[in-house]
């Protein structure tokens, strides 16, 4: 299990909704926001390959995110 | 694992990211699990941003990487970094030198290894003479490193065919900032982007190749909301996501783009003529001839129609882009990198953005400013700066001027007349010299030209022919160049040594060393000196401590316009990156060059608050630049343009992300196809094509997506098994001798 801290950053205004799409993810919570642009998630899956995987397809899904950055990568 | 341990995990989290979130400087404190011994402070190994890193290191091994929160990246990393760790361990870290015997590379010794190489490198120079041997470095070693290198071919072998891979990346933007102003290196600093309100980001996908300038950029635009971005891009990038304007041409058409963008400048009156009149001058061709009213005269048959025919772009958007880069009162920042110097015109269209800001005034002021990004860690640093380039000596000077080669053969201790006057050859010419046989034995220092070069696949012949030398000193084995090698020497990787890197805007950086090398790898300066003494120049290399070098390096800065000489290894080892011209150990550093009252070249008694002195006018150069086309457009028998570019989960040759697993997703180069071009040629995603150039053909699967303009096919370059530069042509810029990767003429057959 891994377990990462990640900072997402999005369109102005986006954050609260691009933050509905991510409680959906299974392994994401949303810890918190500014309300306006930058989410904080903590990420749990089952390997860093699996989250390394699962961020690229949000980033290149999601038109809404500008930007994921990892803070924190800990390890089970 | 006990539930409160998970627990604790998931806090330590949400507490990091949550601090970038409230504020941007508190510490992420990751990592802290699992327990680092110690953290180490050092500079990212990826590209040239050079983001402060911390290493977490737990009995030797570094276990974990977090953001400098005292550095320019403010505790930010992009995802590659964060995963450095499991590159250090790779299964594929080369740990013992191998040589080949019997067309395989066999376990060996350091004393075998290093005698077989000084041995043959001694021999061929006694049998052919010193230009028979031939370097070729990297934008990442360390600085110091570079120097040694340079030292030992140039006043040692006494040859100059020392070129480096900045020769694919940074060249055309060197000759650019040379041509403009006579001197490299950009004026500007990153604290530029948090004074713009225009962002003209052209020839960049800085979204995926500089994710935390990026960033910075991404959060400019967010606290003002007047703040505009400009993407110039034939494809429809990451980075068009914060664009409010996206101009999309045809490849190599940007050279008319610019000159129409000046033209509007110029009839909506949005120039600067006091700043025109006192700091610039004009020039075609290699001559500062002109006058402005010939620039003006030139620009003109450049109207936007004319334009927009040449490059397909709307005649609108480059009105509208000419009138946000000019706009009065408002601070306009150009970003760009390999779109632009990987051109056989780089250095031209590098000129044609100067222009617009020297035209505009919008120059030397915070957030005015023309920003070239670098794409290694230490390509400024190292090899720029360092004179790690076969026309280059240390610090502005050039082998073809005899004053600047008398003044380091003193320095260096040798006599006069010892470095050859001739420039030696640069990369591709280098390597076509090794096909020819011209050059025959070759030293390749931590980079990997045999996935790397363009028209990669004449190279590799050259490289593993059976009567070329080639020796690799590398961290990784296998790799492209490694597999080609009669001598691969094992080199420490990153945290394992020390030394300084210097970054886009000239901060340099100390790396500390934090574990040891694993196996039995060493140094590239310690490989290095033993070479020196092995071919029987130990006077070149006396020092002891890395120290020394360092000092070395400083004294042959004293006086020049890179002035370090305020940088002491304590004073770095203390800072979190220090930025040159810095000419006394008081002296902060300097955020602006060229501007009064910040750079301490510009004397306080200097009349106007610019002063261009690497010029003898002390004005920089606008240069009149025509629109000329890439060295090979689509015709009937390769009717498609082939570009290359970087993803954001990988770098260069995949040599650092391959190997880590957590990165491997995306690993694959795909072939990025609009959607009509796949309509018609009745492909869809997932599909293989072959793609063949007139030099190589390689396949690909498909990927369709509408980021691609029409006739435009895109792969990323860090994928070995999937070599786009089996397709990239070899054709040069004259002037940097940059090859033309971004554009190349192929044609598409469904598989």
């Amino acid at each position: 299990m891994v377990i990462s801290g990640v900072v997402v950053e999005t369109i102005m205004g986006r954050a609260s909704a691009v933050a509905a799409r991510l409680a959906l993810v299974n392994g994401i919570r949303v810890a918190g926001s500014d309300g306006d642009h930058t989410l904080a998630l903590v990420w749990r899956a089952r390997c860093a390959e699996a989250l390394q995987r699962a961020s690229e397809q949000l980033l290149h899904s999601d038109a809404d995110i500008v930007g994921i950055y990892p803070t924190f990568v800990g390890r089970e | 694992m006990s539930v409160s341990r998970r627990r604790f995990l998931e806090l330590s989290a949400a507490a990091s990211a949550l601090a970038m979130v409230q504020t941007s400087g508190l510490p992420a404190f990751a990592a802290e699990v699992g327990g680092p011994d110690k953290w180490v402070q050092s500079v990212c190994r990826y590209c040239g941003t050079g983001c402060g890193v911390m290493v977490g290191v737990k009995k030797g091994k570094v276990v974990a990487v977090k953001g400098d929160t005292e550095n320019h990246n403010q505790g930010l990393l992009c995802m590659k970094s964060a995963y450095f760790p499991e590159v250090m361990n790779a299964p594929d870290r080369l740990l013992y030198p191998l040589i080949r015997t019997n067309g395989k590379l066999q376990r060996a010794t350091w004393d075998d290894a290093m005698a077989l190489v000084a041995g043959r490198f001694k021999e061929t120079v006694e049998k052919h003479g010193p230009d028979a041997v031939a370097f070729y470095g990297s934008g990442q070693a360390l600085t110091e490193e570079t120097y040694v290198a340079n030292k030992l071919f140039k006043a040692g072998i006494r040859t100059n065919n020392m070129d480096g891979n900045p020769r694919l990346c940074m060249a055309s933007a060197v000759a650019g900032y040379v041509s403009t102003y006579g001197k490299d290196e950009p004026m500007g600093c990153y604290e530029d982007i948090d004074a713009a309100d225009v962002f003209f980001i052209i020839g960049s996908n800085t979204a995926e190749a500089h994710p935390i300038l990026f960033q910075r950029i991404s959060r400019r635009k967010r606290q003002k909301s007047s703040v505009k971005v400009i993407v110039l891009d034939p494809r429809r990038t990451e980075t068009c996501r914060i664009a409010d304007l996206h101009l999309s041409f045809a490849p190599g058409t940007d050279l008319a783009i610019l000159n129409a963008m000046a033209n509007v400048i110029i009839k909506e009156g949005l120039i600067d003529q006091e700043f025109i009149k006192d700091n610039v001058a004009f020039g075609e061709g290699t001559d500062v001839n002109k006058s402005f009213e010939d620039y003006k005269a030139f620009v003109a048959a450049y109207t936007p129609e004319k334009a927009a025919e040449i490059s397909g772009c709307p005649a609108d958007d480059i009105v509208r882009a000419a009138r946000m880069f000019a706009e009065a009162h408002r601070a306009t920042m150009s970003m760009w990198t390999m779109g632009l110097n990987q051109r056989t015109r780089g250095v031209w269209v590098n000129n044609l953005v100067h222009n617009l800001h020297l035209i505009t005034g919008k120059i030397g002021k915070p957030g005015s400013t023309p920003f070239s990004l670098t794409g290694q860690p230490n390509a400024c640093g190292g090899v720029r700066d360092g004179g790690g380039l076969s026309h280059l000596l240390p610090y502005g000077r050039v082998i073809a001027n005899e004053k600047h080669r008398e003044e380091i053969e003193k320095a260096w201790g040798v006599p006069k007349g010892t470095i050859q006057a001739k420039p030696g050859l640069a990369t591709v010419d280098m390597f076509r010299a090794l096909e020819d046989r011209k050059i025959k034995a070759m030293y390749v220092m931590c980079t990997n030209p045999g996935q790397s070069l363009p028209s990669v696949d004449r190279f590799r012949k050259a490289m593993s022919a059976d009567d070329t030398f080639l020796v690799v000193s590398e961290a990784f084995h296998p790799t492209r160049t490694t597999e080609l090698a009669d001598v691969v020497l094992p080199s420490a990787l990153w945290a394992e040594k020390e030394g300084v890197y210097g970054c886009t805007e000239r901060r340099y950086q100390l790396l500390n060393k934090a574990v040891e090398p694993q196996g039995e790898a060493r140094p590239d300066f310690q490989i290095l000196c033993d070479l020196a003494r092995r071919l029987g120049h130990a006077d070149l290399v006396k020092w002891t401590r890395m120290e020394e070098v360092w000092q070395e390096l400083q004294a042959l800065s004293k006086g020049t316009a890179y002035d370090f000489t305020g940088m002491t290894r304590s004073r770095l080892r203390a800072s979190h990156g220090l930025l040159w011209p810095m000419p006394s150990e008081t002296h902060p550093g300097t955020k602006r060059r060229y501007v009064k009252g910040e750079d301490p070249l510009v004397a306080a008694d200097w009349p106007k608050p610019i002063r261009f002195y690497g010029r003898p006018d002390n004005k920089a150069v606008v240069w009149l630049r025509p629109q000329q086309p890439p060295a090979e457009v689509p015709d009937t028998e390769y009717p498609f343009y082939f570009t290359t570019g970087r993803v954001l989960q990988h770098w260069h040759t995949g040599t650092m992300t391959r190997n880590c697993k957590s990165l491997q997703a995306s690993y694959e180069a795909v072939a990025e196809l609009n959607p009509d071009d796949a309509k018609s040629l009745k492909l869809k995603t997932g599909d293989q094509v072959r793609i063949s150039s007139r030099r190589g053909q390689q396949q690909f699967q498909v990927k369709v997506t509408d980021a691609s303009r029409r006739g435009l096919v895109f792969a990323h370059m860090h994928d070995q098994d999937h070599m786009c530069n089996r397709l990239t042509i070899d054709a040069v810029d004259p002037v940097s001798k940059e090859p033309e990767y971004k554009i190349c003429a192929v044609k598409l057959e469904r598989v």
